[in-house]
């Protein structure tokens, strides 16, 4: 009995334990259950606030409707969209009379379908879709919409999420064309590039196989026309790839911009003769004649826009070349340079083409003119450099007009003191050409060297001038006049013995061509059309021969002559070497050739007062051409400083001559070769004389 | 295999509990050639000497350990012992224990028990059907080394069991093998032959506070940082009470939930914390927590924690009905203490959840652990063992 009750009083004492542990338990829970709430309660007013500036803030138009279909909330974006100042007001909406005001009746109707099925087979779904909404406004929407599933696993009705995608589908659509333009124009590329590797490849092998001397000739003519080509094309794909990886540059200088019209006049010249093109230039009297720019590029510019005139312009057509000055500002200016011509003309969808990379108006111009359809993209990138900007004005069969803008430094005009030096108020001139615009810039060009002037418009009103006041000092007449002819009219004022005047035939056509008629008939000297000032001004200095200018021209007409100089040639490549050697034999140099950089400074260093000059290559096996010139430099020798070192290399780029000079090099001469310029170089650095430097 | 199972409230007397436990096996069971017997028992009930009085009165090896509260057929009972008797003419049960834990090598020492429990009879390189493993409480490392020991020693064969618990006083907790008691080592059953187990676990993690936030900082089982702040201050942030002197305390506090992107789970980690240090802000848990993994606490009510249990117990019957060629004798449960507090006054519920669901001839026995072993994935007799919290895990075999 004892026993019974010492163990009935165990098991309660151990049962009275275990309720005193679980009251605590309990008392600790329920403690820890409320202040776990409270702070759940803050952390779920903190998230909805969350959810609230998310929604307040998102550009998306998001909403959550129930499973009938009525608006629970969304986005503040929705509510602009659909007209409502406050979300409050959307509540309880069903879906249909929500976007009622905006959107389509056939919108509404797809869209609650697709929501209901999104609900009914728990099912995401999304899709893009084109709307013209009540306004008229078009729309391109992305709509995903998400069945809303709570904790319980229970359908809550479905969330909608809609992104205007109007612009990025636009963006997309403008990528997938320009991806397009870009395959159509590696496919241009690879014809471009091809054609005239044809024509060398098979030029060559005809040449080489041709015994016929006159064959073997037109063969190297086609060879040199094909290279040339290929060169244009390689240069335009490097300026473009520069443009686009932002590396392209501009190097400004002072230079003669008209000068440097007329070099590009020159190059174009030859296909405007071939084409019988009247090819007019004006230039704007006061445009400064030294202005601070990148020549170079800005010859680009005007060289592509002339060269795709004459292009595409028919025989027989006009081209012309206008400068304006359009404005100047102390030491600054802005000058538009139009070209216009009347050829085949460009529609306006082409013309939103025109200077966009890889774009060519018509795909099939690149076949049917050639050209990369690249230039006018880099043009266009050039004077948006110099701070211009350029446009195109054209109708289809009524010619194009491409006008562009730049801003340039202006120098020191030594154009205007030479105009000083011509002022001769005794020099009487007389202009004869059936071309009113012709006498007309020629009439303005003479006013502003301060030479008078009178105009003829045939040989019959020339020669009544000159009955009328007496002859003239000089005579500029056209070559190709109706009636009596430019040679008939210099051989009578020739003729005339009284004449002790200089007359001069003005013509675009080829002065080889007419100068054995024309010397006939006593034309003294030929002034090519189209007409530069300083051309003219040239004409009448030498007449006069007062000014350098005749010295400077007779000079560059001469052969260059440099027997008794030796040159050293640092080149790597048999083929260049052999080049360089044939092309400078007229000039009697004598040339040393090294085959790398270690070799060529092996040659200076045993005989440094032996060279005047030193060609060098920079890619070499061994010793490149940027050590071998500063090991040269670093010689203990006096003539190691002084020898001009010129750069003769296919690296081109800006980069590429600062490290040449940084090298110690004095100048640069890009590969392929342009041999004018090779001539330029030993012109400047060894004169035209004998005597060593 | 056969088993029964005896129940007692018995725990002051050992010899007679013995006796009464023997009585009800030797009345429900005929023994075999092997059987091995599991005592889990209230921690005022003597256990090493009702196993060995066992051991004498069945002439097998018993094992076991002390527990918060027992479950059977029957349901929940605390102040109780609850005996399952294995018996089996084609199984060999073999029971070893290990050298004391906190020694050099914990690794070592839980992998030397296994092979010392080897029978002799294995063929070379043999596992067994099922190893399980009795665990002590308060060890200065994490509950995970255990079944990544055993994993190892025993080439992924699956494990079940857990960590011996008391009246939460921790003192008290202990494991033993026929006679004799151990407070640090581990005691391993393990059944070699025809056994062939099925398992499911479930955790409750349908409701969370507020404020996930990702493990900054972490080694082992102590957690340093959490986001930017340390594991107290974002306990704080919940608003609960860290004062630590109510060693209660730790399992009211709720469990915490982990989502960890090591990814080779697919249920998520729960872990229950097991102390907090306030001088530099960390806390320790009874498992691994790894760096990386979002963590948040779970909120568990007595309802969420009977629909686990009846989600658990329905996952076990429909893994065992997919295996018809197999005859499943017994059901062994292993719970979390903390569920038992959480369930408080309901305490029988779950108990009644799983009688009612019990299949006939099949035996159930468990206990509340602190800290739990199961399979969280098993297939072509590989198992990835893993250890718990705030679980309920069953196994069937």
């Amino acid at each position: 009995m004892e026993a019974d009750l010492t163990k009935e009083y165990s098991n309660l004492t151990r049962l009275y334990k275990k309720l005193e542990r679980d009251y605590r338990a309990l008392t600790l829970m329920h403690e820890q259950t409320e202040r776990l709430r409270d702070a759940n309660e803050a952390a779920k007013d903190q998230s909805n606030f969350y959810t609230r500036l998310l929604l307040e803030n998102t550009p998306c138009i998001i909403f959550m409707l129930d499973l009938k279909m009525n608006f629970v909330m969304g986005s503040a974006h929705l509510a602009s969209f659909l007209g409502y100042r406050d979300m409050r007001e959307m509540v309880d909406m069903p879906f249909a009379g929500l976007f009622g005001a905006v959107m389509p009746a056939e919108w509404i109707e797809n869209a609650g379908g697709h929501c209901r099925r999104t609900m009914d087979e728990r099912r995401p779904m999304s899709n893009e879709e084109q709307v013209t909404l009540k306004s008229g406004k078009n729309l391109v929407l992305q709509v995903s919409m998400t069945p809303a599933v709570g904790k319980d696993g229970a359908g809550q009705g479905v969330v909608v999420v809609m992104n205007d995608i109007t612009e990025l589908v636009r963006a997309r659509e403008e990528a997938q064309r320009a991806s397009t333009a870009k395959s159509d124009f590696l496919a241009n590329m690879s014809h471009e590039m091809r054609t005239p590797m044809n024509a060398i490849i098979g030029m060559t092998a005809i040449a080489k196989t041709s015994s016929d001397v006159e064959r073997k000739i037109y063969c190297l003519n086609k060879i040199e026309e094909a290279s040339t080509h290929l060169l244009g094309v390689i240069n335009d794909i490097l300026d473009m790839s520069k443009i686009e990886a932002n590396r392209f540059e501009l190097s400004p200088e002072v230079f003669n911009f008209e000068k440097m019209l007329q070099k590009v006049v020159n190059v174009v010249n030859f296909r405007v003769e071939e084409k019988q093109q009247t090819f007019t230039v004006r230039i704007d009297r006061d445009i400064p004649g030294f202005l601070v720019g990148d020549d170079q590029r800005l010859a680009q510019v005007v060289a592509n826009l002339l060269s795709n005139a004459v292009k595409f312009t028919p025989e027989r057509g006009e081209v012309r070349l206008d400068t304006r000055l359009i404005r100047q500002e102390e030491r600054q200016c802005t000058v538009e340079v139009a070209v216009s011509d009347t050829g085949i003309g460009i529609s306006p969808e082409q013309q939103h083409l025109l200077f966009t990379s890889f774009s060519q108006a018509d795909s099939g111009i690149t076949r049917k003119f050639g050209g990369t359809g690249l230039g006018l993209a880099i043009s266009r990138s050039i004077v948006e450099m110099m701070g211009g900007s350029i446009r195109v004005d054209s109708e289809p069969g009524r010619g194009s007009t491409f006008t562009f803008r730049f801003d340039a430094g202006v120098a020191d005009d030594e154009g205007r003191d030479q105009a000083k030096k011509l002022r001769r108020r005794d020099l009487r001139v007389l202009v004869v050409d059936d071309a009113p615009e012709v006498l007309e810039y020629f009439t303005d060009i003479l006013q502003r060297f301060g030479v008078a002037c009178d105009t003829a418009a045939n040989g019959e009103e020339a020669l009544g001038l000159i009955g009328d006041k007496g002859n003239y000092g000089m005579y500029f007449v056209d070559w190709d006049m109706p009636g009596m002819s430019g040679i008939e009219l210099a051989g009578l004022i020739s003729g005339d013995a009284d004449q002790d005047a200089l007359v001069v035939m003005i013509s675009s056509a080829e002065w080889s061509s007419i100068e054995k008629e024309a010397r006939a008939a006593g034309v003294k000297r030929f002034l090519p059309k189209p007409l530069f000032p300083s051309a003219v001004f040239d004409c009448i200095a030498a007449y006069l021969g007062t000014d350098e200018a005749l010295a400077e021209r007779e000079e560059e007409q001469q052969p260059m002559q440099f027997a008794g100089r030796r040159v050293l040639l640092a080149e790597d490549v048999e083929v260049n070497r052999e080049i360089v050697l044939a092309l400078l034999e007229p000039t009697g140099l004598d040339i040393d050739c090294a085959v790398n950089g270690a070799v060529a400074l092996r040659l200076f260093s045993a005989a440094p007062e032996k060279y005047s000059m030193i060609f060098m290559d920079v890619q070499m096996p061994e010793m490149d051409g940027y050590e071998a010139a500063r090991r040269i430099r670093a010689l203990d020798a006096p003539r190691a400083a002084a020898v001009p070192i010129i750069a003769m290399t296919a690296n081109v780029f800006r980069e590429d001559i600062e490290r040449c000079l940084a090298a110690g090099m004095n100048d640069h001469i890009g590969k392929p070769l342009n041999f004018e310029e090779v001539f330029a170089k030993l012109g400047k650095y060894l004169g035209n004389a004998g005597d060593q430097s | 295999m056969n088993s029964a199972v005896a129940y007692t409230s018995e725990l002051d007397d050992a010899l007679e509990a013995a006796a009464q436990l023997a009585a009800q096996i030797r009345e429900k069971l005929e023994l075999q050639k092997h059987s091995a017997g599991i005592l889990l028992c209230d921690a005022d009930m003597d256990g090493a000497a009702v196993s060995a009085e066992l051991s004498k009165l069945l002439g097998s090896e018993i094992l076991g350990m002390t527990t918060l509260a027992t479950l059977d057929a029957d349901g929940h009972h605390e102040a109780a012992a609850v005996l399952t008797v294995l018996t089996a003419d084609d199984c060999i049960f073999s029971a070893s224990v290990s050298a004391s834990l906190p020694g050099e090598d914990a690794r070592a020492a839980i992998i030397e028990a296994y092979r010392a429990g080897v029978p002799a009879e294995a063929a070379p390189g043999q596992r067994p059907g099922l190893l399980m493993a009795f665990c002590p409480y308060g060890l200065p490392f994490s509950g995970d080394l255990y079944p990544a020991a055993l994993s190892a020693a025993a080439g992924d064969a699956p494990v079940i069991g857990g960590v011996a618990s008391d009246d939460y006083d921790y003192e008290r907790a202990r494991v033993f093998l026929s006679g004799r008691s151990y407070k640090d080592a581990m005691v391993l059953l393990g059944l070699w032959g025809a056994v062939s187990p099925v398992f499911s676990i479930r955790h409750v993690t349908s409701r969370f506070a507020e404020r996930i936030r990702r493990i900054t900082e972490a080694e082992g089982n102590i957690v340093r940082r959490v986001g930017d702040e340390t594991f107290v201050q974002y306990l704080e942030g919940f608003g609960l009470n860290t004062d630590v002197s109510d060693p209660l305390l730790a399992f009211t506090c709720y469990p915490m939930m982990l989502i960890s992107d090591s990814g080779d789970e697919e249920t998520p980690l729960m872990r229950h914390i097991c102390g907090l240090n306030r001088e530099d802000g960390s806390g320790a848990f009874f498992g691994d927590v790894p760096v990386g993994a979002l963590a948040n606490i779970c909120l568990i009510n007595k309802d969420d924690l009977v629909r686990a249990c009846r989600e658990s117990m329905g996952s076990l019957l429909e893994a065992a009905a997919a295996r018809p060629e197999y005859t499943p004798s017994t059901i062994l449960c292993i719970s979390c203490c903390g569920r038992a507090v959480i369930l408080g006054a309901n305490a029988g519920a779950e108990g009644k959840a799983l009688s009612e669901m019990l299949p006939p001839g099949i035996s159930l026995a468990g206990a509340y652990c602190l800290g739990e072993i199961c399979p969280t994935f098993y297939k072509d007799g590989k198992a990835l063992n893993r250890f718990h919290n705030c679980s309920i895990t069953f196994c069937m075999f």
